[in-house]
């Protein structure tokens, strides 16, 4: 590659990365700014005191909120886990009638918007108790289509000889399935697990509807809360919180960035 | 280790849901102990069949008998086998001890006996040096080497083997072989072998079957076979190079070959017959013998031996094997001498070895 | 030769009756793994979505009781009201400002972040950083960005010497700057997923392209852009499915405001199930907002058989 080519590929890859990142790195000095500094409208603060993040802790229970999407999030992921990859596991080792119209089934969900049956499923929730429980916060997410297909995808380069030896040896599919399917497919469930925290712990809507106290409350709406009651001068305190919100996910990120690429291309197409 | 098993097979056919019958009625009996090879051309129904013996198919119809044990219904566990499959089936997130150990558990084995099979077959596979590392740290042979292994530990009285080698140089493929032979016959096992290769089943079988399109075309040992093949297709596919084959016609004891190529025969036949001839028993003619003549249009010297192509007749090649090296060149015209004894006949329609008819025809 | 002995008066028919099963309790296996999802699916999806159509139809009381069949009245309310025709064209036109600037960005720094170069890890890192930023962080960032006085979209107006605007607060401007913000928070996911699309693509076939010496943009198009549509394709439905599925941002950021300018269909539903508690309208937008989903899965679908060019 020529030089001049390189300095344009460079110049192009800071601009794009300078944008892109902009606004987190505007939160970030904000999160350090004192509410003068912000109303001047500086890009800089005048010195990093963890005052703001102090402040964020002590304005609203930001520590109980963190801690719930912690929870939150680990439940869903795990349960999404287990369940698609059992029923990964049943679409590619195990043959039985009506296995078609199932998967069939699967791709159905995948048009259906979770907006759309929020209503009913508020009801649900509420006849059975769950508001403001981590019950209604995660056990209805447990079952995904998207990590189906994708887990599936992974057991199905699993060669079948793997499946057979282990029948001739009488291992039972279920043990064939703990000792050799999943540990052959960690990496793909680590993607997928990546993927599953990322997006429960970025979870807005439904636990704006079935969270209406502190008891269970996830990071997200304290964020919501924060900026509504802060609004008036203190940003910096509410940027402290943002911070604080997307720093585990952002570093999931970091460390995760390659492996969820290649994993989540594998289950997209085909 | 076990009592020895034999292997019964009734009448076996097999159809996948969509299509054709890949197994036409298969009638076999296999001894205990024995080597027994299952070969064919791609796509006869080998695998399939080993796949019905395994358990990992059902049969359509028919009957399997292992040892005295009626088993179409047992699971492939209960059959009491192993198997080993072409590319190995190794777990590869298992190290190589715990791929020969993998499944010893479920036969309740005690965990010392367990580690005492494995460090038996490692040894006498030479893997000892290797039981830590990962399948994939290893080389084709050293992991065939652990599949046979795994297949060996668990002491079953039958093994199957599907195509074990073909992944390997035709080198270490040559070492295997008679490894695995070896192997089998210190551990009297029953072994049932598929592969395609009719070298490796000359080579290793007591006895083999010729499996084509799913219907049996002959079973005996080795050299029965070869001598006396039960048909033209068995005559081309057993041998390297195949029986050199040509129509001919038989009137009173003389064999037409070609219009200026008779001999006497000496044979009970009236008619259009295929006759066919090994490789090594076209000869040099010398001066005194009957003979032919042919202009040579390829040779390939291997060093021990010579192969020599020459047409026959337009479009029609011969092969001959001679011993040594004998320098001819394209165009040279040679001429040939057959011994009518070792030619054999077959029927122009059913293409069924005359020896085999007369016996027949008797009656 | 050999013909096979048949000696089956000898062998003894051993045949274990428990074992006859083992095909029928396969069937049932298949099943049991997939319980757990199927029994969720059924009750979070399926259920409410057929209750959804039929709460649609009545009239209901504020608990979302149905209380007189409303037959289509719902669904023509609806369409004679102003404010849910708003709400439509609203939604719509944010498809249109959200997804092919959207796409079009995720795939130039895809295609930028293709290049073998050194450190080139780390930009892949930070265009997919926004994968990581959850709506209501982003929202909230956004939120000062547009901040009339203090935020810094306005101050870089007026550095270039424009005058300054009300971005969230102004009609005409609250849904391109909700877009905007949103096509920011997106970006991290579909660069991820074009990128991964990219890297999957035989670099045997730009070889022979350099050896035919074809130029950059020629291969982009010919090679690049018809291997990559597969991954287009999946990106571009995802993105329209996610847009038409709007709502942190717009709750955040404007409540749907000013004057319902970007009252989207989602927050739309969202008010009139929990804020005005009239369910029965509320579900039959929902049926609207599924039809609207359904469609554009299957038109791509339709269209993506197509055009699309499979590996
Ligand atoms: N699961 C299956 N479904 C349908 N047809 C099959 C299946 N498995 C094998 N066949 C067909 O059965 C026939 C025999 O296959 P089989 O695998 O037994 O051949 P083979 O003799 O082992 O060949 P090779 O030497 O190539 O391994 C083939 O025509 C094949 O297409
Ligand atoms: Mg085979």
């Amino acid at each position: 590659m020529s030089i001049g080519r390189k300095i344009i590929l460079y110049t192009l890859l800071t601009i794009a990365g300078i944008i892109m990142f902009f606004p987190v790195v505007y939160a970030f000095m904000i999160s350090f700014m004192q509410g003068g500094e912000v109303l001047q409208g500086k890009l800089w603060p005048d010195s990093f005191s963890f005052e703001n993040y102090i402040n964020a802790f002590e304005k609203v229970p930001l520590l109980k909120y963190l801690l719930n999407s912690i929870i939150v999030s680990t439940v869903i992921t795990a349960g999404q886990l287990i369940l698609c990859s059992l029923a990964a596991f049943a679409f590619v080792f195990t043959q039985f009638k009506g296995k078609n119209l199932l998967f069939m089934l699967f791709i159905s969900t995948m048009m259906i918007p979770w907006e759309a049956t929020m209503v009913p499923n508020f009801q649900t929730i509420q006849s059975l108790g769950w508001l403001n429980s981590f019950y209604g916060l995660t056990i209805p997410f447990f079952a995904m289509a998207f990590g189906t297909f994708l887990l599936r995808q992974q057991f199905k380069t699993i060669p079948i000889e793997l499946y057979e030896a282990s029948q001739v040896s009488g291992i039972s599919r279920f043990k064939f399935f703990l000792t050799v399917v999943l540990p052959l497919s960690k990496t793909s469930l680590i993607t997928l697990g990546i993927y599953c925290f990322l997006t429960a712990w970025n979870m807005y809507l439904w636990p704006l509807l079935v969270t209406n106290d502190e008891k269970v409350r996830t990071v997200q709406i304290g964020l919501k809360q924060m900026q509504t009651q802060e609004i008036a001068s203190e940003w910096g305190v509410v940027m402290a919180g943002v911070m604080l919100v997307i720093l585990p996910t952002l570093l999931l990120i970091f460390l995760g960035q390659k492996r969820l690429q290649e994993g989540l291309t594998k289950g997209a197409i085909k | 280790m076990q009592q020895l098993k034999a292997l019964q097979l009734n009448q076996i056919r097999k159809s996948y849901q969509q299509g054709a019958e890949v197994l036409k009625g298969i009638d076999v009996a296999i001894q205990p102990g024995e080597f027994f090879v299952l070969v064919g051309p791609s796509g006869c129904g080998k695998s399939t069949l080993l796949r019905l013996l395994a358990g990992l198919e059902d049969v359509s119809s028919g009957e399997i008998y292992i040892g005295n044990e009626f088993a179409n219904r047992l699971k492939p566990s209960e059959r009491e086998l192993s198997m080993v499959f072409q590319n190995y089936a190794l777990f590869p997130h298992m190290t190589v001890e715990q791929n020969i150990m993998f499944g010893l558990h479920v036969k309740k084995i005690a965990k010392e006996e367990q580690r005492k099979r494995c460090e038996e077959a490692a040894e006498m596979l030479g893997l000892i040096p290797y039981l830590k590392r990962k399948p994939k740290e290893l080389s084709g042979g050293q992991r065939q080497r652990v599949a046979l292994a795994r297949a060996i530990v668990s002491h079953d009285p039958i093994c199957l083997m599907d195509e074990p080698l073909s992944n390997l140089d035709a080198k270490l493929r040559a070492k295997m072989r008679s490894e695995i032979r070896q192997l089998q016959r210190k551990l009297g096992i029953t072994m049932i072998y598929v592969t395609h290769d009719q070298t490796e089943a000359m080579t290793m079988a007591d006895r083999m079957m010729i499996l084509n399109q799913g219907v049996i075309q002959q079973i005996g040992k080795p050299l029965d076979i070869y001598n006396h093949p039960q048909n033209a297709f068995v005559a081309s596919f057993i041998g390297a190079p195949p029986m050199n084959m040509i129509p001919a016609n038989v009137a009173d004891s003389v064999l037409h070959i070609t219009e200026n190529w008779s001999m006497d025969v000496d044979i009970d036949w009236q008619g259009d017959v295929i006759a066919g001839v090994r490789p090594e028993h076209i000869q040099q003619a010398k001066s005194g013998t009957p003979s032919f003549t042919a202009e040579v249009v390829n040779v390939e010297m291997l060093g021990t031996e010579t192969l020599i192509s020459f047409e026959i007749q337009s479009g029609l090649q011969w092969t001959a094997k001679w011993q040594g090296q004998h320098q001819l060149n394209p165009g040279d015209i040679v001429s040939l001498f057959i011994d009518q004894n070792q030619m054999v006949f077959f029927d122009e329609k059913e293409k069924v070895n005359i020896e085999y008819q007369s016996l027949g025809a008797v009656q | 030769m050999n013909i096979p002995n048949v000696e089956k008066q000898s062998m003894k028919l051993q045949t274990k009756g428990h074992k006859r099963h083992r095909r029928r309790f396969s069937f049932l296996e298949g099943w049991l793994y997939l319980l757990p999802s199927l029994f969720l699916f059924t009750a979070f999806l399926f259920y409410p979505m057929v209750r959804t159509v039929y709460l649609s139809l009545f009239y209901t009381d504020t608990q979302g009781k149905p209380m007189a069949f409303a037959g289509m009245e719902n669904f023509t309310a609806l369409l004679s009201s102003s404010s849910f025709l708003l709400s439509v064209k609203s939604t719509f036109l944010f498809v249109l400002y959200t997804v092919p600037v959207g796409v079009l960005l995720a795939l130039g720094l895809a295609l930028l972040a293709n290049q073998k170069l050194a450190g080139i890890g780390f930009f892949r890192t930070i265009f997919s950083s926004t994968m990581g930023m959850s709506v209501a962080a982003s929202s909230v960032i956004w939120m000062f960005i547009y901040n009339p006085s203090i935020g810094f979209a306005n101050r870089l107006l007026t550095w270039f010497g424009l005058p300054e605007m009300q971005f969230l607060l102004d009609p005409s401007t609250a849904l391109i700057a909700v877009a905007v913000a949103t096509i920011w928070m997106n970006t991290g996911f579909t660069f991820l997923i074009l990128l991964g699309g990219l890297q999957n693509i035989d670099s045997q076939l730009y070889e022979s392209a350099k050896i035919a010496g074809v130029s950059t943009i020629y291969s982009l198009r010919k090679i690049t852009l018809p291997m990559l549509s597969p991954t287009l394709f999946f990106v571009i439905t995802v993105s329209m499915i996610n847009s038409f599925q709007t709502f942190g941002q717009i709750d955040i950021l404007t409540k749907g405001g000013p004057i319902d300018s970007t009252n989207v269909i989602v927050y739309s539903i969202y008010k009139d199930a929990f804020i005005n508690y009239n369910i029965g309208s509320a579900s039959a937008q929902a049926v609207i907002l599924f039809l609207c989903v359904f469609l554009v899965t299957i038109i791509q679908f339709k269209l993506g058989e197509r055009k699309v060019h499979y590996q």
